[in-house]
């Protein structure tokens, strides 16, 4: 695989296509290539790719409060922080797909020539050109030798010809001849993983849908939209209707209620037919025409929530009472002459800096908090209070009640990713063939092996071995050494 | 019930690589052969020991509960132990297979510190943890798999291409200078290591882990010990330069062929090299069952393919461009950069998605200066390549 190619002589240098052709065969060009892929991927993974005002808080560490918004601003401009799809990375990347497509072409006829030359038996020519050759000399019948070298040569996994001429015996095999195309399949693999990833984002789509528990949407809110749909706004409709029966978060038993589980129970409905249900969770997606809907996130709507509050009437009777209250639902307190109204409420919070409370989860703990108003019968506000399960002291002063929070509960929703990749399969297919290509490229040997017996002086028998391999010489040595001491035993 | 077993086996092991890797060093210092099998057989004990912890751990997983258990390698703790035994065992193979034991004397101090490291280092946790959902996939089992064992074999190919430039060095040129340079920084990166478990063990640092990771000497608070961490490095360096002729000397009694290591050097990056695209490949279908999106440029992506990039030039420039020797050794030396920045630094410098030290949050300026350090120099090298470049040799 010389690097250029001058079969058709000087008169075509002038040539430009020629030119350019030669440009593209170069394996300098690769490797220059892959190196420049390589440092500039460098750059992307220092400076956020997800939002480019994250990397104001290094760039000020790197330049200064004052110059920072000024290099943000160049390296938007330059494409640093998009820049896996900026154009001068696509340019790169189409560079090293037309270097791969033209030395393709350029060297497979020629592969494919050795590959159809049929082997025939040893001549001098043919041996001159060999990298490994061996001639010893045995003392035998011929017939007797050529048992052995028969025997030699099946031993060693390279018994495959016959042939005999001018008095010499030939033994001859030709083996592995697909082990040269290992190269050009994973070349092929890279193309055609490419070729997935455009049509992926031609005519795929990422998008995020939030779905309440018992309810459904028909669209999902756009991500990356498909190249080629211009004309969609920020919602891509489903053509179907996919519900949300229940949200449930698993946790483990000990270690602290860490997750162990997100599950969402879902169900596709197409024209007004319930056609699929399934329990998906992280890693074990739905699949319905093609969309995929992954597991993602999930949360509590505040809005929706409900708080049990247990009041407790400290005059008389010590009655007491749960209630479940929404936000900024009045609600009557029984046997008095109140209503309570929960203005804020907080299944978990902590203090935070200048005694600010500082929402920390939706999952009710010991930790919750309410901000809670209560009116007399004539409606008008008596009393304000932060209720604190933390600080059980603090409790309206003009009521006579004390409070508690006994629980909180919200319908959950589900947070789903959801996405389209008509390419997905043709870029397993390109994975599949690369894993392929590569294992044959450096695993495999086209190893070609002669053995010819001639009658020598005095009734002895003149052994010439010869062999050539294309790659894996040094196991291709040990392999022949090995045949020649058979052959001389 | 406690489940610290493995633990035990753990230790056991840490101490036969600590073992094996004094005989190596003896066996280099002395040549006897007597040391030489004691150290080979430290390292088969060791092995035997580290394989049972890592079983057991596996096994005291599933005694935690059913939903607990999963395969040991998915904190920092696992990962890295996981990851010494995959050296260990491919150094086991290449021991057996070249029949040669120059190389234990490089392969086991990185072995035994890996393991030294994570069992004193105070604030990684040694205790089985339930998976996060996320990482809840038969994926797990070969996509770490694969990659480790990747890891390892170029890991190999690191050390051998180290030694075939000692081996081989005739005068004090550039290639005498890349390789006191790269030796240098290995072994001061192991002595720094060195000296954080030791003063993580004597409680004389909090954290050595994540971003307190070197605070016992290149970034430790106190001025006085980085000026002396550093006058020790160029210390080191400085000796490395001056004695370097004597190292080949020693190394050179062992009669190793050149052609070997070459070859040895390129074999093992022949076997890392699909091991390593078969881990990015799984990588990528297990994302798209999580996610949805097979390849996301995260860090730990993106510095995987630069990983896989630069072997590809390798591989370019051995196979067809007739690449060998010192040439095709410092490009080893290149990738295992990009191995290692991969493996720990993008989880303990950048953020990422990744299981183990995520860190998150801003970038860290040690990975700031490390990458432009690595780019640079990887830069220059091609310009110096492309201008001393006679042409390809003969192709294979």
């Amino acid at each position: 695989m010389e690097e250029k190619k001058d079969s058709a002589g000087e008169s075509r240098k002038d040539n430009f296509l020629t030119s350019v052709w030669n440009f593209f065969t170069s394996i300098k060009l690769t490797v220059f290539l892959l190196i420049i892929l390589a440092l500039v991927s460098i750059i992307g993974t220092v400076v956020d790719q997800t939002d480019p005002a994250k990397n104001l808080g290094m760039l000020e560490g790197m330049f200064g409060k004052e110059d920072a918004p000024g290099v943000l601003e160049l390296l938007v401009d330059t494409g640093m922080t998009n820049m896996y799809h900026s154009w001068w990375f696509v340019l790169l990347l189409t560079l090293l797909s037309t270097n791969i497509t033209i030395c393709t072409l350029d060297r497979l006829p020629g592969v494919f020539k050795i590959m159809s030359r049929v082997q025939g038996p040893l001549t001098d020519d043919t041996l001159k050109g060999l990298g490994f050759k061996k001639e010893i000399k045995l003392k035998g019948g011929m017939d007797s030798v050529k048992d052995k070298a028969r025997a030699a040569m099946k031993a060693s996994g390279f018994y495959q010809n016959e042939a005999e001429d001018g008095g010499a015996f030939h033994l001859y095999s030709d083996k592995g001849k697909y082990s040269r195309l290992g190269v050009y399949i994973t070349h092929l693999s890279v193309l055609i993983i490419f070729a997935g990833a455009l049509i992926g984002s031609f005519w795929g789509f990422k998008g995020y849908a939030q779905i309440l528990e018992n309810s459904s949407v028909t669209s999902v809110g756009l991500i990356n939209k498909p190249l080629l749909r211009g004309d969609l706004g920020d919602e891509m409709p489903l053509g179907f209707r996919v519900r949300c029966d229940k949200f449930e978060l698993v946790k483990y038993e000990t270690f602290g209620g860490m997750p162990s589980n997100y599950l969402s129970d879902l169900t596709v409905i197409d024209g007004e037919k319930e056609v699929m249900k399934k329990q998906i969770r992280v890693n074990d997606p739905l699949q319905y025409k093609g969309i995929r809907f992954y597991q993602s996130s999930y949360g509590v709507v505040p809005e929706m929530a409900t708080m049990t509050i247990r009041v407790t009437a400290t005059g008389a009777g010590l009655n007491v009472k749960d209630y479940s209250i929404k936000s900024n639902e009045k609600v009557h307190i029984e046997g008095s002459d109140y209503d309570m109204v929960i203005t804020q409420m907080a299944p978990d919070v902590a203090m935070g800096p200048g005694n600010q409370l500082v929402a920390q989860s939706d999952q009710f703990k010991g930790s919750a908090a309410a901000i809670m108003q209560f009116f007399d019968s004539h409606g008008h506000q008596v009393d304000q209070a932060v209720i604190m399960n933390m600080d059980p002291s603090s409790q309206p002063k003009n009521v006579p009640f004390s409070l508690s929070i006994m629980g909180y509960r919200g319908p959950f929703y589900t947070g789903l990713q959801v996405t389209y990749d008509p390419g997905v399969w043709v870029v397993w297919l390109g994975c599949t063939l690369m894993v392929i290509g590569i294992c044959v490229a450096f695993f495999t040997t086209h190893k070609r092996v002669w053995v010819r017996l001639k009658e020598g002086e005095k009734g002895s028998v003149v052994i010439t071995a010869g062999g050539s391999a294309n790659k894996n010489r040094y196991a291709f040595e040990r392999d022949f050494d090995k045949l020649v001491e058979r052959l001389g035993e | 019930m406690s489940f610290d077993m493995n633990i035990k086996f753990f230790w056991v092991a840490t101490f036969s690589y600590l073992g094996a890797m004094v005989f190596y060093l003896a066996y280099l210092a002395f040549r006897n052969n007597g040391v030489g099998k004691a150290a080979t057989l430290l390292t088969y004990f060791g092995f035997v020991a580290h394989t049972v912890a890592l079983g057991v751990r596996w096994w005291e997983s599933y005694k935690m509960g059913s939903d607990i258990g999963h395969i040991p390698v998915s904190n920092l703790f696992e990962s890295m132990s996981f990851g010494a035994w995959t050296i260990v065992l491919i150094y086991m193979a290449v021991e057996w297979n070249y029949k040669n034991k120059s190389f234990g004397a490089f392969v086991m101090p990185v072995a035994f510190l890996a393991l030294a490291y994570i069992g004193v280092a105070p604030n990684i946790s040694k205790d089985i943890e339930p998976l996060v959902p996320a990482l809840k996939s038969y994926w797990l089992h070969i996509h770490v798999i694969t990659s480790f064992l990747g890891y390892a074999a170029f890991a190999v190919s690191f050390g051998v291409s180290l030694m075939y430039m000692i081996v081989n060095a005739k005068e004090k040129d550039t290639a005498y200078g890349f390789w006191t340079a790269c030796l240098g920084a290995l072994i001061s990166i192991i002595l720094a290591v060195s000296a954080d478990a030791v003063a993580a063990y004597m409680g004389l640092v909090a954290d050595i882990s994540g971003k307190h990771m070197l605070s016992a000497s290149f970034r430790s608070s106190s001025t006085a010990v980085m000026a002396v961490s550093y006058l020790a490095y160029a210390g080191v360096l400085g000796f490395l330069y001056a004695t370097g002729m004597k190292l080949r000397d020693s190394l050179a009694r062992y009669q190793t062929s050149s052609d070997m290591l070459d070859e040895v050097g390129y074999k093992t990056i022949a076997i890392g090299f699909p091991l390593l695209t078969v881990g990015i490949i799984t990588g990528a279908v297990w994302a798209n069952a999580a996610w949805g999106t097979y390849w996301g440029w995260d860090p730990k992506e993106t510095w995987s393919l630069i990983t896989w990039l630069v072997y590809a030039a390798y591989l370019h420039a051995r196979l067809t461009r007739g690449w060998r020797g010192v040439r095709a050794a410092s490009l080893s030396v290149f990738g295992f950069a990009s191995v290692i920045f991969t493996y720990l630094g993008v989880n303990l410098l950048l953020s990422g998605l990744h299981a183990y030290g995520a860190t998150g949050g801003e970038v860290d300026k040690t990975a700031i200066t490390f990458l432009f350090a690595f780019a640079a120099v990887l830069a220059a090298y091609i310009f110096i390549c492309k201008m001393t470049s006679k042409g390809g040799g003969k192709p294979e």
